[in-house]
């Protein structure tokens, strides 16, 4: 059944076996209530033919035992008195029945009780029925909303009739009225029931296409991002939108590691090439250098130009950590001598600034990694250089480091005027520079070792206070 | 005198003479009945069988001869009353038959079974005759009655089944004088004056 699989055909199937199982209750509905009314009444004709039958019954005994009695010469309401004490007798047993004898064309001795409540009189209708020839044998008469059911003795017992009488009030009218009320709930139900698969299959269906199409596009267009809304649907837009999110970032990771990757071999490379020359070319300024400070000349312009060779050296030191990741020196230790290294090496420029390196190391002992000591100190020394340069003149530059989860934490913290989100976003794109004379090296680089680590270089930026943490795997016990 | 006149007075004076012939006819058949129902009373008291619903009925009955000899002139209360009276005699001696009950008597379980059902029967109506009655001793009787259910019932459980058709019948009739005394208390409406 290829058409079921589509939304359509199971809407088309769902809706026949709705409007099925409505006919269905319907038609079993109807008939509860009407055998649920026949039943009543066959019941109650049952229950009164069975008192009548008692009543005379128990007038006969009565006759018999009193041979002598003659309660037609009595008064009525003698008549009355001792009839009624012989019905509210029998009928002790006949909840909700009324009984008595029809005497003389007069209704006598009328007893009975529902649930010990004397019942009503009996209306003009009801009596007159009961006087009538109809009256006798099992009768059921409908009178408006009530059913009356009745049942008289037969007249062989003399001139004297017994009868017994129940009323099913407002069978009428309540079962046709809860019939109609029934079956209109039913329909409406189902008309809402149905109204509601439509609006779900439908909604399901835009939702599903809404999908399908935003799939197709992200695989052109990674940087789509599915619309989302409330919902299992939206939940699911929004678990694929971040599955989008990871991809692209993975991907540009990727890309960045190939390009630096390629990067560093053609650094590495020209770097070599340089390296060479500049070599000679500092070697060739030193002798110059020495020579003029032999005959006493200016060395100033010589020393300048040295300065600028050992410059191009630094850089191209940094350039080909990128083409040669490679010597990895790694040992668990402690990283306070590191930390100390780092900043006694920054230290010189930050007093040229007047700006005080402040050290938190009371967790230091606790703080353990499998780390290359001269690589993190690289780390940590140029984010030292970076906040000394972020730094105001006459203030204080926090380096602390702690343990938290299972990592190490070092925080280098200063005091800046902080970082716009934009130069947050691409602080540690390669080349990426806020500095005049910056290579836009260092921060990529030394995101490059923390993560060649295991762990990472992450930024907290606010006016007035930027902070770079070095995350690295803290060493466990198992490990010692 | 004119001679129609005459002959009217004397058709009057037949009539009355009639009259108050049957209202002493009437009279003296009540006081004949009174007096019956007093003979068999006096024969009951000094019986030989002592029993305590007996001596319960025969006070009863003492009393209920004196109210009707006061209303031998309303024939309706004097009716159920002497009937009431009737009655309780009428158990006064099915007790006496239960007591004295010999060898020769004897009777049927099914017949024994029906009597108590009926008697049964009758003692339920009873509460409503005890109500209706307005007797102070309404509800003396019924207890009288159900005692002797009781020993009609355990009569029959011993298959003494003659003593226990007497003694249910007992408490039938006096259920029955009650029923009567009931009927006495009844207020018959009067006619409305023109």
């Amino acid at each position: 059944m290829p058409a079921v699989n589509t939304l359509r055909g199971q809407l088309a199937v769902t809706g026949v076996a709705a409007i099925s199982l409505l006919a269905l209750t319907a038609i079993l509905v109807r008939d509860v209530l009407v055998g649920a009314e026949q039943r009543i009444v066959a019941e109650a004709e049952q229950q009164c033919a069975t008192a009548a039958a008692e009543l005379a019954r128990q007038y006969r005994e009565r006759m018999a035992f009193r041979e002598d009695a003659d309660l037609e010469a009595l008064p009525l309401e003698a008549q009355d008195l001792s009839l009624k004490a012989l019905t509210a007798t029998v009928l002790r047993s006949y909840d909700g029945l009324q009984g008595g004898f029809v005497l003389s064309g007069r209704i006598l001795g009328k007893a009975g009780t529902s649930g010990g409540i004397e019942l009503p009189p009996l209306s003009a209708s009801e009596t007159s029925f009961l006087l009538s020839p109809q009256g006798n044998g099992a009768n059921r008469t409908d009178d408006g909303a009530d059913i009356l059911v009745s049942a008289a003795a037969p007249d062989d017992a003399g001139p004297i009739r017994a009868w017994a009488l129940k009323r099913l009030p407002n069978v009428n009218n309540a079962v046709p009225s809860q019939r109609t009320w029934l079956l209109g709930g039913l329909a409406l139900s189902a008309l809402l029931g149905f109204g509601a698969l439509l609006s779900i299959s439908l909604h399901l269906r835009g939702g599903v296409e809404n999908l399908h199409q935003g799939l197709e596009r992200l695989e052109s267009d990674l940087s789509y991002r599915l619309p989302t809304g409330s919902g299992d649907l939206g939940t699911l837009a929004e678990a694929i939108n971040k599955m989008a999110s990871s991809r692209d970032a993975l991907e540009q990771h990727v890309r960045q590691q190939e390009r630096l990757a390629a990067l560093g071999r053609v650094v590495g490379g020209v770097a070599h090439e340089i390296r060479n020359p500049l070599n000679s070319l500092r070697l060739t300024l030193e002798l110059l250098a020495r020579r003029a400070r032999r005959q006493e000349g200016e060395t100033e312009p010589i020393d300048a130009a040295v300065s600028e060779v050992d410059r191009l050296d630094g850089i191209l030191t940094r350039l080909l950590a990128f083409g040669r990741p490679g010597a990895d020196e790694r040992a668990r230790q402690k990283l306070e001598p590191a930390i100390r290294r780092a900043v006694g090496m920054g230290e010189e420029r930050a007093t040229r600034k007047n700006v005080r390196i402040n050290m938190d190391l009371k967790n230091a002992n606790e703080c353990e990694a499998e780390v290359d000591a001269s690589q993190i100190e690289q780390v940590l020394l140029n984010l030292l250089l970076n906040a000394v340069e972020a730094s105001p003149e006459d203030s204080v530059i926090d380096v602390a480091i702690r343990n938290k989860a299972q990592n190490v934490e070092i925080d280098v913290a200063d005091r800046g005027s902080g970082m716009d989100s934009a130069v947050r976003e691409k602080i540690f794109d390669l080349y990426f520079t806020t500095k005049d004379t910056g290579s836009g090296l260092g921060l990529a680089v030394s995101r490059e070792i923390a993560r060649r680590h295991g762990g990472d270089l992450s930024l907290e930026s606010e006016p007035g206070r930027t902070v770079f943490r070095v995350t690295l795997p803290a060493s466990t016990k198992e490990h010692s | 005198m004119p001679h129609s006149s005459l002959t009217r007075v004397l058709v009057a004076t037949l009539l009355l003479s009639a009259v108050l012939a049957r209202a002493d006819d009437r009279l003296e058949k009540q006081i004949r009945e009174l007096n019956k129902l007093s003979s068999r009373l006096n024969d009951y008291a000094t019986s030989s069988v002592a029993n305590e619903e007996r001596e319960f009925i025969h006070e009863r009955v003492a009393e209920l001869l004196n109210r009707a000899r006061k209303s031998v002139g309303d024939r309706y209360l004097f009716g159920r009353l002497t009937s009431a009276i009737d009655d309780f005699l009428d158990a006064s001696e099915q007790i006496e038959d239960a007591m004295a009950d010999g060898p020769g008597r004897s009777d049927t379980q099914e017949r024994a079974a029906r009597e108590l059902e009926g008697t049964y029967f009758d003692l339920m109506q009873g509460e409503h005759f005890a109500r209706q009655s307005a007797d102070p001793y309404a509800e003396e009787y019924i207890r009288a009655g159900k005692r002797l259910y009781q020993s009609a019932r355990s009569a029959y459980e011993q298959e003494e089944y003659a003593k226990a058709r007497d003694l249910a019948e007992a408490a039938r009739e006096i259920v029955s004088g009650l029923e009567s005394l009931a009927q006495a208390a009844v207020r018959i409406p009067t006619p409305p004056k023109l």
